[in-house]
Protein backbone atom coordinates (compact mmCIF):
# COMPACT_ATOMS: atom_id res chain seq x y z
CA UNK A 1 0.00 0.00 0.00
CA UNK A 2 1.49 2.62 -1.13
CA UNK A 3 -0.88 5.73 -1.59
CA UNK A 4 -4.22 6.57 0.60
CA UNK A 5 -6.70 4.41 -1.30
CA UNK A 6 -9.95 5.63 -0.34
CA UNK A 7 -12.26 3.06 1.66
CA UNK A 8 -14.77 1.53 -0.49
CA UNK A 9 -18.24 0.97 1.24
CA UNK A 10 -20.21 -2.13 0.90
CA UNK A 11 -23.93 -2.08 2.81
CA UNK A 12 -25.08 -5.66 3.07
CA UNK A 13 -29.32 -5.37 3.13
CA UNK A 14 -30.12 -9.07 4.63
CA UNK A 15 -32.18 -10.45 7.42
CA UNK A 16 -29.88 -13.42 8.31
CA UNK A 17 -27.05 -11.61 10.57
CA UNK A 18 -24.25 -14.12 8.63
CA UNK A 19 -23.94 -12.59 5.48
CA UNK A 20 -22.81 -9.16 6.51
CA UNK A 21 -20.43 -10.44 9.54
CA UNK A 22 -19.25 -12.62 7.36
CA UNK A 23 -18.18 -10.26 4.58
CA UNK A 24 -16.90 -7.65 7.56
CA UNK A 25 -15.07 -10.31 8.84
CA UNK A 26 -12.97 -11.40 5.21
CA UNK A 27 -13.00 -8.18 3.98
CA UNK A 28 -11.59 -6.48 7.30
CA UNK A 29 -7.86 -6.66 5.80
CA UNK A 30 -8.63 -5.34 2.75
CA UNK A 31 -9.80 -1.91 1.68
CA UNK A 32 -13.22 -2.30 2.75
CA UNK A 33 -15.96 -1.22 5.35
CA UNK A 34 -19.28 -3.39 5.71
CA UNK A 35 -22.22 -1.31 7.03
CA UNK A 36 -25.63 -4.20 7.61
CA UNK A 37 -28.69 -3.29 7.75
CA UNK A 38 -31.27 -6.60 8.70
CA UNK A 39 -34.67 -4.97 6.32
CA UNK A 40 -35.64 -2.92 3.55
CA UNK A 41 -36.46 -0.05 5.69
CA UNK A 42 -33.17 -0.30 7.75
CA UNK A 43 -31.33 -0.43 4.45
CA UNK A 44 -32.70 2.63 2.86
CA UNK A 45 -31.84 4.46 5.86
CA UNK A 46 -28.58 3.73 6.02
CA UNK A 47 -27.63 3.84 1.75
CA UNK A 48 -28.72 7.29 2.38
CA UNK A 49 -26.88 7.87 5.29
CA UNK A 50 -23.39 6.36 4.02
CA UNK A 51 -23.42 6.27 0.69
CA UNK A 52 -22.14 2.72 -0.26
CA UNK A 53 -20.30 2.48 -3.61
CA UNK A 54 -22.09 -1.44 -3.65
CA UNK A 55 -24.94 -2.16 -2.21
CA UNK A 56 -26.20 -6.10 -1.33
CA UNK A 57 -29.76 -7.33 -1.25
CA UNK A 58 -30.87 -10.23 -0.26
CA UNK A 59 -34.33 -11.57 -2.00
CA UNK A 60 -36.39 -12.95 0.80
CA UNK A 61 -36.64 -10.64 4.12
CA UNK A 62 -39.85 -9.65 6.27
CA UNK A 63 -41.70 -6.56 5.64
CA UNK A 64 -40.46 -5.36 2.69
CA UNK A 65 -38.63 -8.13 -0.16
CA UNK A 66 -35.51 -7.82 -1.88
CA UNK A 67 -37.23 -6.69 -5.21
CA UNK A 68 -39.11 -3.38 -3.40
CA UNK A 69 -36.22 -2.60 -1.44
CA UNK A 70 -34.29 -2.23 -4.73
CA UNK A 71 -37.03 -0.78 -6.82
CA UNK A 72 -36.94 2.09 -4.08
CA UNK A 73 -33.24 2.01 -3.85
CA UNK A 74 -33.06 2.53 -7.54
CA UNK A 75 -35.41 5.33 -7.72
CA UNK A 76 -33.70 7.39 -4.70
CA UNK A 77 -31.80 10.03 -6.85
CA UNK A 78 -29.32 10.32 -3.76
CA UNK A 79 -28.36 7.07 -4.62
CA UNK A 80 -27.70 7.03 -8.38
CA UNK A 81 -23.93 6.03 -8.00
CA UNK A 82 -24.31 3.24 -6.13
CA UNK A 83 -23.89 -0.34 -7.71
CA UNK A 84 -27.04 -2.19 -6.81
CA UNK A 85 -26.56 -5.94 -6.63
CA UNK A 86 -28.74 -9.58 -5.53
CA UNK A 87 -27.04 -11.06 -3.52
CA UNK A 88 -29.46 -14.56 -3.47
CA UNK A 89 -28.73 -18.05 -2.42
CA UNK A 90 -30.39 -19.34 -5.48
CA UNK A 91 -30.18 -17.50 -8.70
CA UNK A 92 -33.93 -19.01 -9.73
CA UNK A 93 -34.17 -17.13 -13.35
CA UNK A 94 -37.44 -15.83 -12.76
CA UNK A 95 -35.72 -14.41 -9.62
CA UNK A 96 -32.72 -12.11 -11.21
CA UNK A 97 -35.03 -11.64 -14.52
CA UNK A 98 -37.42 -9.52 -11.60
CA UNK A 99 -34.39 -8.21 -9.22
CA UNK A 100 -32.31 -6.47 -13.31
CA UNK A 101 -36.29 -5.15 -14.06
CA UNK A 102 -35.86 -3.71 -10.55
CA UNK A 103 -32.39 -1.89 -11.24
CA UNK A 104 -29.98 -4.77 -9.60
CA UNK A 105 -26.72 -4.70 -12.41
CA UNK A 106 -25.46 -8.22 -11.25
CA UNK A 107 -26.21 -10.41 -8.77
CA UNK A 108 -23.57 -12.75 -6.31
CA UNK A 109 -24.42 -16.14 -5.22
CA UNK A 110 -24.07 -16.38 -1.44
CA UNK A 111 -22.33 -19.86 -2.24
CA UNK A 112 -19.47 -17.19 -4.18
CA UNK A 113 -16.12 -18.04 -2.50
CA UNK A 114 -14.90 -15.07 -0.61
CA UNK A 115 -11.83 -14.54 -3.47
CA UNK A 116 -14.24 -14.43 -6.46
CA UNK A 117 -16.72 -11.79 -4.50
CA UNK A 118 -13.19 -9.77 -3.97
CA UNK A 119 -12.63 -9.70 -7.37
CA UNK A 120 -15.59 -8.56 -8.27
CA UNK A 121 -15.72 -5.95 -5.75
CA UNK A 122 -12.50 -4.69 -6.83
CA UNK A 123 -13.64 -4.73 -10.71
CA UNK A 124 -16.66 -2.62 -10.27
CA UNK A 125 -14.60 -0.25 -7.86
CA UNK A 126 -11.76 0.36 -11.08
CA UNK A 127 -14.73 1.16 -13.44
CA UNK A 128 -16.26 3.48 -11.25
CA UNK A 129 -12.77 5.27 -10.88
CA UNK A 130 -11.70 5.16 -14.32
CA UNK A 131 -15.73 6.65 -15.21
CA UNK A 132 -14.92 9.59 -12.92
CA UNK B 1 -51.63 -15.11 -5.94
CA UNK B 2 -50.84 -15.13 -10.11
CA UNK B 3 -53.27 -17.56 -11.62
CA UNK B 4 -51.77 -19.70 -13.87
CA UNK B 5 -53.41 -19.83 -17.31
CA UNK B 6 -53.32 -23.49 -16.97
CA UNK B 7 -55.81 -23.05 -14.07
CA UNK B 8 -57.81 -20.62 -16.69
CA UNK B 9 -58.44 -22.76 -18.96
CA UNK B 10 -61.90 -23.72 -19.71
CA UNK B 11 -60.85 -27.21 -21.17
CA UNK B 12 -59.75 -28.61 -17.95
CA UNK B 13 -62.05 -30.65 -15.36
CA UNK B 14 -61.85 -28.50 -12.34
CA UNK B 15 -60.22 -31.93 -10.18
CA UNK B 16 -57.59 -32.25 -12.75
CA UNK B 17 -57.31 -28.23 -12.66
CA UNK B 18 -56.96 -28.70 -8.24
CA UNK B 19 -53.95 -31.18 -8.76
CA UNK B 20 -52.62 -28.69 -11.37
CA UNK B 21 -53.21 -25.73 -8.91
CA UNK B 22 -51.15 -27.80 -5.93
CA UNK B 23 -48.13 -28.61 -7.93
CA UNK B 24 -47.80 -24.88 -9.12
CA UNK B 25 -48.64 -23.84 -5.88
CA UNK B 26 -46.31 -26.28 -4.52
CA UNK B 27 -43.40 -25.31 -6.99
CA UNK B 28 -43.76 -21.83 -6.04
CA UNK B 29 -43.45 -22.42 -2.52
CA UNK B 30 -40.67 -24.92 -3.01
CA UNK B 31 -38.79 -22.10 -4.81
CA UNK B 32 -39.25 -19.94 -1.41
CA UNK B 33 -38.60 -22.19 1.07
CA UNK B 34 -35.87 -23.67 -0.71
CA UNK B 35 -34.37 -20.21 -1.30
CA UNK B 36 -34.69 -19.69 3.12
CA UNK B 37 -33.80 -23.20 4.06
CA UNK B 38 -30.24 -22.96 2.22
CA UNK B 39 -29.71 -19.48 3.71
CA UNK B 40 -30.03 -20.93 6.84
CA UNK B 41 -27.81 -23.89 5.97
CA UNK B 42 -25.00 -21.61 4.92
CA UNK B 43 -25.33 -19.27 7.81
CA UNK B 44 -25.09 -22.25 10.02
CA UNK B 45 -21.88 -23.53 8.04
CA UNK B 46 -20.35 -19.70 7.62
CA UNK B 47 -20.59 -19.68 11.36
CA UNK B 48 -19.54 -22.58 12.42
CA UNK B 49 -16.22 -21.40 9.96
CA UNK B 50 -15.96 -18.19 11.75
CA UNK B 51 -16.11 -19.85 14.84
CA UNK B 52 -13.01 -22.43 14.03
CA UNK B 53 -11.02 -19.10 12.56
CA UNK B 54 -12.00 -17.12 15.86
CA UNK B 55 -10.76 -19.74 18.09
CA UNK B 56 -7.55 -19.81 16.25
CA UNK B 57 -6.79 -16.59 17.63
CA UNK B 58 -8.53 -17.31 21.03
CA UNK B 59 -11.45 -14.53 20.22
CA UNK B 60 -14.85 -14.48 21.83
CA UNK B 61 -17.51 -17.39 19.81
CA UNK B 62 -20.75 -16.53 22.12
CA UNK B 63 -22.35 -14.33 19.70
CA UNK B 64 -22.02 -17.15 16.78
CA UNK B 65 -23.13 -20.03 18.95
CA UNK B 66 -26.63 -17.65 19.33
CA UNK B 67 -26.56 -17.25 15.83
CA UNK B 68 -26.37 -20.70 15.04
CA UNK B 69 -29.21 -21.84 17.33
CA UNK B 70 -31.01 -19.18 16.03
CA UNK B 71 -30.85 -20.34 12.05
CA UNK B 72 -31.28 -24.33 13.38
CA UNK B 73 -34.40 -23.60 14.91
CA UNK B 74 -35.75 -21.50 12.27
CA UNK B 75 -35.07 -23.95 9.70
CA UNK B 76 -36.53 -26.65 11.78
CA UNK B 77 -39.84 -24.43 11.99
CA UNK B 78 -39.96 -24.36 8.53
CA UNK B 79 -39.29 -27.45 7.52
CA UNK B 80 -42.46 -28.88 9.57
CA UNK B 81 -44.47 -26.39 7.77
CA UNK B 82 -43.63 -27.77 4.68
CA UNK B 83 -44.03 -31.35 5.97
CA UNK B 84 -47.46 -30.59 7.31
CA UNK B 85 -48.57 -28.99 3.96
CA UNK B 86 -47.74 -31.49 1.81
CA UNK B 87 -48.14 -34.77 4.01
CA UNK B 88 -51.35 -36.59 2.18
CA UNK B 89 -52.47 -36.09 -1.27
CA UNK B 90 -56.27 -34.13 -1.68
CA UNK B 91 -57.49 -37.06 -4.62
CA UNK B 92 -59.05 -39.23 -1.59
CA UNK B 93 -62.08 -39.44 -0.64
CA UNK B 94 -63.06 -36.44 2.05
CA UNK B 95 -64.61 -37.19 5.17
CA UNK B 96 -67.95 -35.12 5.84
CA UNK B 97 -67.22 -33.10 9.11
CA UNK B 98 -68.83 -30.90 11.78
CA UNK B 99 -66.34 -28.00 11.46
CA UNK B 100 -67.58 -26.96 15.28
CA UNK B 101 -66.13 -30.34 15.95
CA UNK B 102 -62.98 -28.98 14.58
CA UNK B 103 -63.13 -25.86 16.33
CA UNK B 104 -63.46 -27.36 19.52
CA UNK B 105 -60.82 -29.99 19.47
CA UNK B 106 -58.68 -27.19 18.35
CA UNK B 107 -59.53 -24.52 21.35
CA UNK B 108 -59.30 -27.86 23.86
CA UNK B 109 -55.57 -27.72 22.56
CA UNK B 110 -54.74 -24.06 22.33
CA UNK B 111 -56.78 -23.65 25.74
CA UNK B 112 -54.50 -25.51 28.29
CA UNK B 113 -51.42 -23.15 26.69
CA UNK B 114 -52.75 -19.89 26.24
CA UNK B 115 -54.24 -17.61 29.05
CA UNK B 116 -56.27 -15.59 26.41
CA UNK B 117 -59.93 -15.14 26.61
CA UNK B 118 -61.72 -17.44 23.60
CA UNK B 119 -65.31 -17.27 22.89
CA UNK B 120 -67.11 -19.10 21.10
CA UNK B 121 -70.15 -18.65 18.77
CA UNK B 122 -71.30 -21.74 16.66
CA UNK B 123 -74.60 -22.07 14.45
CA UNK B 124 -75.55 -26.48 15.70
CA UNK B 125 -77.50 -26.07 12.42
CA UNK B 126 -74.21 -26.50 10.13
CA UNK B 127 -74.45 -28.95 7.36
CA UNK B 128 -71.27 -31.76 7.33
CA UNK B 129 -68.92 -30.49 4.44
CA UNK B 130 -66.02 -32.58 2.76
CA UNK B 131 -62.53 -31.68 4.14
CA UNK B 132 -59.57 -32.92 5.63
CA UNK B 133 -59.67 -32.60 9.29
CA UNK B 134 -55.83 -32.34 10.03
CA UNK B 135 -55.30 -29.64 6.89
CA UNK B 136 -58.38 -27.74 8.71
CA UNK B 137 -57.11 -28.16 11.69
CA UNK B 138 -53.92 -26.66 11.01
CA UNK B 139 -55.47 -23.54 9.30
CA UNK B 140 -57.62 -22.68 12.53
CA UNK B 141 -54.34 -22.87 14.56
CA UNK B 142 -52.55 -20.44 12.53
CA UNK B 143 -54.67 -18.34 12.06
CA UNK B 144 -55.98 -18.42 16.34
CA UNK B 145 -52.51 -18.24 16.69
CA UNK B 146 -51.81 -15.36 14.41
CA UNK B 147 -55.02 -13.47 16.85
CA UNK B 148 -52.85 -14.35 19.77
CA UNK B 149 -49.60 -12.94 18.31
CA UNK B 150 -51.97 -9.68 17.57
CA UNK B 151 -53.01 -9.65 21.56
CA UNK B 152 -49.14 -9.04 21.79
CA UNK B 153 -49.10 -10.24 25.60
CA UNK B 154 -52.30 -7.47 26.17
CA UNK B 155 -55.71 -8.07 27.49
CA UNK B 156 -58.65 -8.89 24.86
CA UNK B 157 -60.40 -12.02 23.64
CA UNK B 158 -60.56 -13.65 20.54
CA UNK B 159 -63.69 -14.73 19.02
CA UNK B 160 -64.98 -17.87 16.74
CA UNK B 161 -68.09 -17.70 14.76
CA UNK B 162 -69.13 -20.41 12.79
CA UNK B 163 -72.73 -20.34 10.13
CA UNK B 164 -74.46 -21.00 7.11
CA UNK B 165 -73.83 -18.08 4.31
CA UNK B 166 -76.74 -16.31 2.86
CA UNK B 167 -78.76 -18.02 0.41
CA UNK B 168 -77.12 -21.45 2.09
CA UNK B 169 -74.26 -20.95 -0.71
CA UNK B 170 -71.96 -22.51 2.19
CA UNK B 171 -70.60 -22.06 5.31
CA UNK B 172 -67.79 -20.03 7.59
CA UNK B 173 -65.37 -20.03 9.83
CA UNK B 174 -64.42 -16.00 11.48
CA UNK B 175 -61.97 -15.53 13.48
CA UNK B 176 -62.30 -12.00 15.15
CA UNK B 177 -59.26 -10.77 17.43
CA UNK B 178 -59.00 -7.27 19.14
CA UNK B 179 -55.42 -7.02 18.40
CA UNK B 180 -53.17 -4.56 17.07
CA UNK B 181 -54.73 -4.98 14.05
CA UNK B 182 -53.14 -3.94 10.45
CA UNK B 183 -51.90 -1.51 8.07
CA UNK B 184 -53.29 -1.44 4.33
CA UNK B 185 -49.84 -2.59 3.13
CA UNK B 186 -49.66 -5.21 5.40
CA UNK B 187 -53.04 -6.74 4.32
CA UNK B 188 -51.86 -7.08 0.71
CA UNK B 189 -48.76 -8.99 1.21
CA UNK B 190 -50.26 -11.08 4.24
CA UNK B 191 -50.53 -14.62 2.29
CA UNK B 192 -47.53 -14.25 0.35
CA UNK B 193 -44.50 -16.95 1.38
CA UNK B 194 -42.21 -15.32 4.02
CA UNK B 195 -43.88 -12.20 4.57
CA UNK B 196 -43.84 -11.65 8.40
CA UNK B 197 -43.48 -8.74 11.17
CA UNK B 198 -42.38 -10.74 13.62
CA UNK B 199 -39.18 -11.83 14.99
CA UNK B 200 -39.49 -15.43 15.07
CA UNK B 201 -42.26 -15.77 12.61
CA UNK B 202 -41.79 -18.35 9.48
CA UNK B 203 -44.25 -16.04 7.42
CA UNK B 204 -45.51 -19.45 6.14
CA UNK B 205 -48.70 -19.63 8.12
CA UNK B 206 -51.27 -17.82 6.23
CA UNK B 207 -49.47 -18.49 2.60
CA UNK B 208 -50.05 -22.60 3.69
CA UNK B 209 -53.23 -21.44 5.51
CA UNK B 210 -54.39 -20.09 1.71
CA UNK B 211 -53.27 -23.05 0.01
CA UNK B 212 -55.44 -25.73 2.18
CA UNK B 213 -58.45 -22.97 1.53
CA UNK B 214 -57.86 -23.51 -1.97
CA UNK B 215 -57.52 -26.89 -2.36
CA UNK B 216 -60.93 -27.33 0.16
CA UNK B 217 -62.30 -24.68 -2.92
CA UNK B 218 -62.47 -22.00 -0.42
CA UNK B 219 -60.65 -18.97 0.65
CA UNK B 220 -60.22 -16.58 3.17
CA UNK B 221 -61.89 -12.70 3.36
CA UNK B 222 -60.20 -9.86 5.68
CA UNK B 223 -61.03 -7.33 7.14
CA UNK B 224 -58.77 -5.46 10.23
CA UNK B 225 -57.81 -1.44 10.26
CA UNK B 226 -54.42 -0.52 12.67
CA UNK B 227 -55.65 -0.90 16.18
CA UNK B 228 -58.97 -1.85 15.31
CA UNK B 229 -58.43 -5.46 15.31
CA UNK B 230 -59.23 -8.02 12.57
CA UNK B 231 -61.62 -10.43 11.26
CA UNK B 232 -60.16 -13.67 9.05
CA UNK B 233 -63.14 -15.36 7.38
CA UNK B 234 -62.68 -18.90 6.14
CA UNK B 235 -65.45 -19.13 3.40
CA UNK B 236 -66.42 -22.65 1.90
CA UNK B 237 -68.45 -22.76 -0.59
CA UNK B 238 -70.65 -26.12 -1.33
CA UNK B 239 -71.84 -25.09 -4.83
CA UNK B 240 -67.84 -25.59 -6.41
CA UNK B 241 -67.06 -28.58 -4.30
CA UNK B 242 -67.18 -31.77 -6.56
CA UNK B 243 -70.32 -33.05 -5.80
CA UNK B 244 -70.84 -34.96 -3.04
CA UNK B 245 -73.14 -37.29 -1.83
CA UNK B 246 -72.67 -36.57 2.14
CA UNK B 247 -73.25 -33.24 1.86
CA UNK B 248 -76.81 -32.81 3.78
CA UNK B 249 -78.77 -31.76 6.34
CA UNK B 250 -78.06 -32.49 10.13
N1 LIG C 1 -54.63 -11.52 13.37
C1 LIG C 1 -53.65 -10.73 12.92
N2 LIG C 1 -53.51 -9.47 13.40
C2 LIG C 1 -52.51 -8.66 12.96
N3 LIG C 1 -51.59 -9.02 12.03
C3 LIG C 1 -51.68 -10.26 11.52
C4 LIG C 1 -52.70 -11.19 11.93
N4 LIG C 1 -52.53 -12.33 11.24
C5 LIG C 1 -51.45 -12.15 10.45
N5 LIG C 1 -50.93 -10.91 10.62
C6 LIG C 1 -49.77 -10.34 9.90
O1 LIG C 1 -49.46 -11.18 8.81
C7 LIG C 1 -48.10 -11.64 8.88
C8 LIG C 1 -48.00 -12.99 8.23
O2 LIG C 1 -48.68 -13.99 9.00
P1 LIG C 1 -48.25 -15.51 8.87
O3 LIG C 1 -49.14 -16.32 9.74
O4 LIG C 1 -48.20 -15.87 7.43
O5 LIG C 1 -46.76 -15.54 9.40
P2 LIG C 1 -46.22 -15.24 10.89
O6 LIG C 1 -47.35 -15.38 11.86
O7 LIG C 1 -45.48 -13.97 10.87
O8 LIG C 1 -45.18 -16.43 11.10
P3 LIG C 1 -45.52 -17.87 11.73
O9 LIG C 1 -46.88 -18.24 11.18
O10 LIG C 1 -44.42 -18.76 11.29
O11 LIG C 1 -45.53 -17.69 13.20
C9 LIG C 1 -47.77 -11.56 10.35
O12 LIG C 1 -46.38 -11.44 10.57
C10 LIG C 1 -48.54 -10.31 10.78
O13 LIG C 1 -47.85 -9.14 10.43
MG1 LIG D 1 -48.69 -17.10 11.74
Amino acid sequence: MTEDKKTIKVLVIDDHPFFATNLKYKLASHNYEVIAAKNGYEGIIKAKETQPEIILVDYIMPEMDGIETMQKLNKDPDLKSSYLMLYTSEAYPQVVEKSLKAGAKDFILKTTPFEKILEKFEKITGEMESEQ
Amino acid sequence: MDENPLVKNESISPDRKAVIQKFITLGELTASISHELKNLLISINGYCELIDQKLKNKDSVEEEIVEIKKAASLAQKIFMEILSFSRGGTDKELPSVNINELIEDTLMILQTIKKTTFIKNLDKTLNLIPLDPQKIKQVLINMIMNGVDALNNKKGSITITSGKLPSAFGIFVKIHDTGCGMSEETTKKLFQPFFTTKGKGTGLGLSVCWDIMSLHNGYIHVESAPEKGSTFSLVFLYNRFKPHKDIVDL
